[in-house]
């Protein structure tokens, strides 16, 4: 059985009185331990589709299933103890707190879950611990983002979901943390899903989706996934 | 702003839709601003509103401007003399009369004021018109209308009739028709007088007719257009000053001719009165004399009665003793007499026994006697018998001889016949007959021989019987002769003794007649003793009343003369009249009203002052965080080429708006209410009519240009330094403002303590400086209203508690009258009160550091140490005991504030028309009215003789209705008071006062939610992503809420702190500014007021929150984390 299943998702927006489908019927499966990326274009559907499974948005109709749970069903305190427990967020903007230092920000998940890794740790993890005590206005991007990352892995989730992470990056460092990224996979073994616009990085992905106008239009497995360094745009 | 007819620029397009799509934004701004303006506008018009009302009530009564009073009173001619100085319109003549009335059995000190004729409307003479408010005007001399204030309870008077006793009145009852209401008489404490308690009651209005005075006691006069001017301002009181000056140059003339006339007519009244007192000074001397003389004779009647009673007396005392000697005499008779009756029974006791002795020996004798000649008898007998015997014997002899002889005679024969055998057989027996003779004839002679012997025998015993028997009888004869001499003698002793009994019961019955006789002369004595006495009595009696009589007349006599020489005095001593001409400012009413409404206005100008600080913090950070979010908005109209003004505009527009709206709606509200409220509570001291609340639109302006400096001034400041920016700078998102360690984070054990969302709030309190201090402002100023109003109902409260519960312990003052000796009245007063004391309480006058009279009171207690126990001497601050003795001076805490004058200082005191230096020998802790305590001796020393006038007390009964009509039965009592009563004024007065607590309440309240709420909602905009992001994170919506609502608890925390405060300093502020003259106000916040206000506080921050926690669940994580706009 898959780790991740969606099974005829949908998700309809009323906007001035027209009903809008933003996810139509989606269809797709994850395993466990894979590095998935979600590729289509803009409006295609990708973050709702990520923010459904994230547990910060509900679907109008379908099944999502999550390691045998069927996260569609959740109530919203349901919701909210899925997001505590089982779920690592990376947004394109970092969303960092701006009064807490990088430790507190990795501090702020760490602190409210069960079994989480050591906030300190996580930073090392992704390479800050000579910036832990710095404010998010005194690093830059790819660092800020880097703590995004540690924050959500501080919280040891089963799935790390990253919504264009790179998005806001320069070329170098948006490879630098998908680097990271991919070796987070791959050296913890955890499921993690990207979602970008940027083809060049289904190269590097063991799953690969395609999605457009609210539908999967293509799922294709990598069996040689490229390491990071090595991709191009 | 429009470019073309049809609509709206773009631009202005925008800027209305930025007011409709930020209605909560608009709406703080609003709102603030609409109670800062409205506050200011309410409150500051109260001042004004208060003077208007009661000047125009003053045009519409055509209330005096001037009031004349004379010493020698007012004639037509003065009356007439005023109406020709120039400016005055209306002249009115009046009488005033104080005196006590009855109505309803209570005793009430009224002051009587006369109605001219011509009530008309158009008659400008009629000055100080009543208004009538029930009933109608009085239409004959023996109709009148009162005045009084009037609770719901209370039964209306119209109707009743009063009764009224003074020579300044004609008729003695009056009936009320009618209840008015009077400009003269403002307030409800309509005045003191002279007499009673030193303070009127009731005022009332009579026909001019209805009095009987010589003068006009006053003038009222009004001074041409006078009424166009406000009474409470500077130019009525320069006018009214002058036309005073040429009035009283009017007065030097008229008063000069008064004198005289004054004084003519009193000279001739005296004189006749002394003609007349020397008539009754002769008369009354004769009547004295005839009297004495009368007197005189009966003293002599009775010394000479009493003279004839001692000699009685003396008399009886000799019989007396006369009889005691007889009756010793006769006792003495008595006892000799008992010896001899003694002696007597002895001998007759002694001559029975010797009788019976007697006769005991002559039995026996005689016994003796009879056995002797019995025996003599038998011998005789025996005699008899032996003779007999001897005869028998004799006669048998011969018998045995005739026998001897036939025998013989027969043998001879028979021998003879020989018969000799026979013959011997016979002889034989003849031998034998002769021996039986023979013994026969032996016997014979035997016999003989005895009788023989016995005749002699017997006849010895005989003689010797006859012998004995004489010689007993002759002893017999002898006894009894003996017998007999005594028995007569013992005869004539009982003779003897009777005869001495006889006369010694005599002599008895002599003693007791005696006896009786000197009873009945005693109780003749005793009688004409006693009515000797009584004559005595009588005369004493006479001589007292004499004497009685004699003082009485003689003081009487001189009393007159006295009085003549007093008047003789006052006539020469009559200064010349001195006219007084008064403006308003005499009239109490006028005065108490400026005062309160002077103190209405300084009150008026803190508050609103918050309001309008915290309404500029409110435009700030809410312009601030406005101008903000819209830099790109500001970026791109920069790039479209507008300028700097332009753009500017929109948020001046923004914000002007809001202000102009909030200073239209705040006065509209405000201007209405809060003067409303005040007034309401104002009326209950003063007899006024509604109250006149135009909008004042110089005070709105005047709102509206502070609060349009403060909001746009702010509003600009915060646009221009987004404007200064170059336009590409701004199109990208202003980098939020950095993270900053903070002191707190140095004390690394605390920090450490701290969980990141503590550290958050620590942060951001510090970080955004300007919302702080705005939350505080606003939590501050909101904490001191509230402790502020309920400071005020603790400083009033505190007069009932602190004054009636802890420093006065009577609760009843009985009222005596005038000349009431305590004597007579200490077993009533102990029957119905527990520790009474007798004091006597006058009205004083003290003059405080302003030059201005105070009104006091002066009270004397009899016994000072039971005072000490009805009354509690200490000090406000530790609570000290302050001694009263008989020598010590005691003022009340307001008092020594209000002179200045402390222990140790001496403080000239008027007690009638006495000024007298006191030394101050301690303050005490009071709270109303000024009183100054004396001892008596103190008291005795500097002012002279005391009267007790009062009586203060505990009630011994629950029911003090019934306590005080068994008081007033006696006629000494002229009127019970219980504490009770003033109690229950000043809870009355406690009750305005809620109204002005609850609008500070409701006004702090409006403040801590306008703010928090503008706050709360800032913080939750501003931080929409940051909160989106923690509930990606996963935290519950209650450490959402916490994550956010920490801040502001924090804030209000902080800021109660400093409105408490603050609180403290506000409240006594407007203690010293709201406080009257009368009263002392508590200094004192209760703890409990302290927590209220922290509470509510928390309340209204609570409040906040709950309205805000929709707005927090509504935050999308979705659209929040969408992108940077």
């Amino acid at each position: 059985m898959a780790f991740v299943e969606f099974r005829d998702v949908t998700k309809f927006y009323e906007m001035g009185g027209q009903k809008i489908a933003a996810a139509d019927g989606v269809n797709f499966t994850v395993e466990k331990g894979e590095f998935v990326v979600i590729v289509g274009p803009s409006g295609a559907g990708k973050t709702t589709v990520l923010n459904i499974l994230g547990g910060i948005d509900t679907c109008s109709g379908g099944k999502i299933l999550l390691d045998g749970s069927e996260i569609s069903a959740y109530s919203p305190k349901k919701l909210t103890e899925y997001r505590r427990y089982d779920v690592g967020f990376v947004f394109q903007f970092y969303n960092l707190v701006q009064n807490l230092t990088a430790l507190e920000n990795v501090e702020l998940a760490s602190q409210i879950c069960r079994d989480p890794m050591d906030a300190a740790e996580a930073l090392r993890l992704v390479g800050l611990e000579e910036r832990m005590k710095n404010f998010p206005s005194q690093l830059s991007g790819g660092e800020q983002q880097r703590v995004a990352i540690a924050r959500a892995l501080a919280k040891n989730p089963k799935l790390l979901l990253c919504d264009e992470p790179t998005g806001a990056l320069d070329y170098v460092t948006g490879k630098n943390i998908l680097k990271l990224l991919q070796d987070t996979c791959r050296n913890t073994g955890k499921t993690v899903i990207v979602i970008t616009h940027n083809q060049a990085f289904t190269a590097m992905a063991d799953r690969v989706i395609h999605i457009k106008s609210g539908r999967v239009q293509e799922m294709t497995l990598n069996d040689a996934p490229l390491p990071a360094e090595r991709i191009e745009w | 702003m429009a470019k073309k007819r049809h609509g709206l620029s773009a631009a202005g397009k925008d800027t209305l839709r930025a007011v409709f799509h930020s209605r909560s934004r608009f709406f703080a701004i609003l709102g603030i601003v609409a109670l800062g303006a409205g506050f200011f506008c309410g409150l500051l018009s109260c001042a004004p509103n208060m003077r208007d009302t009661v000047d125009g009530y003053y045009d519409d009564s055509n209330m005096m401007d001037i009031q004349i009073l004379s010493t020698l009173g007012l004639t037509d001619d003065d009356v007439q003399a005023v109406r020709e100085v120039s400016r005055i319109t209306g002249v009115m003549p009046g009488y005033q009369v104080d005196t006590p009335v009855m109505l309803d059995d209570v005793e009430l000190s009224t002051r009587f004021h006369s109605l001219p004729d011509d009530l008309s409307e158009d008659n400008p003479d009629y000055i100080n018109r009543p208004i009538l408010l029930e009933g109608r005007w009085p239409e004959n001399d023996s109709e009148c209308v009162l005045g009084m204030r009037q609770t719901e309870e209370m039964e209306s008077p119209v109707g009743k009739t009063i009764t009224v006793n003074n020579d300044g009145i004609k008729e003695k009852e009056l009936t009320v028709v009618g209840l008015v209401q009077t400009s003269y008489y403002l307030s409800f404490t309509i005045g003191s007088t002279a007499m009673g308690d030193g303070q009127l009651d009731l005022y009332a209005y009579l026909p001019q007719s209805a009095f009987d005075q010589e003068a006009y006691t006053e003038i009222f006069a009004t001074v041409d257009e006078a009424d166009s001017l406000n009474a409470f301002d500077g130019k009525y009181e320069a006018l009214i000053d002058q036309i005073q000056e040429t009035l009283e140059e009017t007065g030097e003339e008229r008063t000069v001719i008064r004198t005289n006339e004054v004084k003519g007519e009193a000279q001739k009244e005296l004189d006749d009165g002394q003609k007349k007192l020397d008539e009754e000074k002769a008369k009354a001397e004769q009547q004295l004399a005839e009297a004495e003389q009368e007197l005189l004779d009966a003293q002599k009647e009775i010394e000479d009665g009493k003279q004839k009673l001692e000699d009685g007396k003396l008399a009886l005392e000799e019989g007396k003793q006369q009889l005691e000697e007889s009756q010793e005499e006769l006792d003495r008779g008595r006892d000799t007499l008992e010896n001899a009756k003694w002696d007597l029974r002895w001998g007759q006791l002694q001559y029975q026994q010797k009788l019976s002795e007697f006769q005991d020996q002559k039995a026996q004798a005689e016994q003796g006697f009879a056995d002797a000649r019995k025996e003599i008898e038998e011998n005789r007998q025996k005699l008899e018998d032996g003779k007999k015997q001897l005869q028998l014997a004799q006669a048998a002899l011969t018998e045995i001889e005739t026998w001897i002889s036939d025998l013989e005679s027969q043998i001879e024969k028979l021998e003879d016949a020989g018969l000799t055998e026979q013959a011997e057989s016979l002889r034989e027996t003849l031998k034998k007959a002769r021996s039986m003779w023979e013994e026969a004839n032996d016997e014979v002679e035997k016999q003989q021989q005895t009788v023989t012997e016995g005749e002699a025998e017997l006849e010895a015993g005989e003689k010797q019987l006859a012998e004995e028997e004489a010689t007993v009888n002759a002893q017999l004869e002898e006894g009894q002769k003996q017998l007999d001499a005594a028995a007569a003698e013992l005869e004539a002793g009982q003779a003897e003794i009777d005869a001495n009994e006889k006369k010694l019961n005599d002599g008895q019955q002599e003693i007791t007649d005696g006896q009786k006789e000197l009873k009945e002369q005693q109780a003749l004595l005793k009688e004409s003793e006693a009515q000797l006495e009584e004559g005595e009595q009588e005369l004493k009696q006479g001589q007292e009343e004499y004497e009685q009589q004699k003082a009485e007349a003689e003081k009487k006599l001189e009393d007159a003369q006295k009085e003549i020489d007093e008047s003789q005095q006052k006539i020469n001593d009559i200064a010349t009249a001195q006219w007084y001409v008064l403006d308003r400012g005499a009239n109490t009413g006028f005065v108490s009203f400026q005062n309160d409404a002077n103190r209405m206005a300084s009150l008026s100008t803190v508050f609103p002052v918050i309001f309008f600080l915290v309404a500029a913090l409110v435009a700030l950070t809410t312009m601030t965080r406005m101008v903000e979010e819209e830099r790109v908005i500001i970026g791109t109209y920069k790039a479209l080429g507008y300028t700097k003004g332009r753009i500017a505009c929109k948020y001046l527009f923004y914000a002007g708006s809001a202000t102009l709206l909030g200073c239209i709606i705040g006065p509209l509200i405000g201007f209405q209410v809060l003067p409303q409220v005040v007034w309401n509570a104002y009326r209950m001291i003063y007899a006024g009519p509604d109250m006149v609340a135009p909008y004042r639109v110089g005070y709105a302006l005047i709102s509206l240009l502070v609060l349009m400096v403060c909001t746009m001034g702010a509003t600009f400041s915060v646009c221009w330094g987004a404007l200064r920016e170059v336009s590409a700078s701004l199109m990208l998102p202003k980098s939020p403002k950095a993270g900053k360690r903070i002191l707190l984070e140095r004390i690394t054990p605390i920090w450490k303590r701290l969980s990141f969302t503590h550290k958050v709030t620590a942060r951001n309190l510090f970080l955004y400086k300007r919302r702080l201090f705005m939350t505080m402002a606003g939590i501050a100023g909101c904490t001191a209203l509230l402790v502020t109003g309920f400071g005020i109902r603790d400083s009033i409260s505190d007069i009932l508690d602190i004054q009636y519960g802890e420093l006065y312990h009577y609760d009843t003052t009985v009222t005596l009258e005038d000349g009431t000796d305590m004597e007579s009245t200490q077993g009533l007063m102990e029957q119905y009160l527990d520790s009474p004391v007798f004091a006597a309480q006058h009205s004083g006058e003290v003059t405080d550091s302003d030059g201005n009279t105070v009104n006091i009171y002066i009270q004397v207690p009899q016994d000072s140490v039971v005072f000490t126990d009805l009354i509690e001497f200490r000090t406000r601050k530790g609570h000290d005991t302050v001694p009263f003795d008989d020598n010590s001076v005691i003022i009340s805490e307001k008092l020594s504030q209000l002179t200045g004058a402390e222990q140790g200082d001496t403080l000239r005191v008027k007690i009638g028309d006495r000024w007298r230096d006191v030394t101050i020998t301690g303050v005490t802790e009071q709270y109303v009215y000024h009183y100054l305590y004396m001892g008596s001796a103190a008291y005795e020393s500097l002012f002279g003789n005391l009267e007790w006038n009062q009586v203060l007390g505990i009630c011994k009964e629950e029911d003090h209705q019934q306590v005080a009509d068994s008081l007033l039965e006696n006629s000494q009592v002229k009127m019970v008071s219980f504490s009770q009563e003033t109690v229950d004024t000043f809870n009355d007065m406690l009750g305005t006062l809620n109204y002005v607590v609850l609008i500070l309440i409701f006004c702090a309240g409006m403040l801590a939610f306008i703010v928090l709420y503008n706050l709360t909602n800032i913080n939750i905009t501003e931080r929409q992503r940051e909160i989106a992001t923690i509930k990606v994170l996963g935290f519950f919506d209650r450490e959402v809420s916490m994550y956010v609502y920490r801040e502001i608890i924090m804030l209000t925390l902080l800021g109660c702190m400093v409105g408490l405060g603050l609180g403290v300093v506000l409240h006594i502020f407007v203690i010293n500014t709201v406080e009257v003259d009368m009263v002392m106000f508590g200094r004192n916040i209760k703890f409990l007021s302290y927590l209220w206000s922290f509470l509510l506080t928390m309340l209204f921050s609570l409040l906040v929150n709950l309205v805000m926690e929709r707005k927090l669940r509504k935050i999308s994580m979705v659209e929040s984390l969408k992108s940077i706009e």
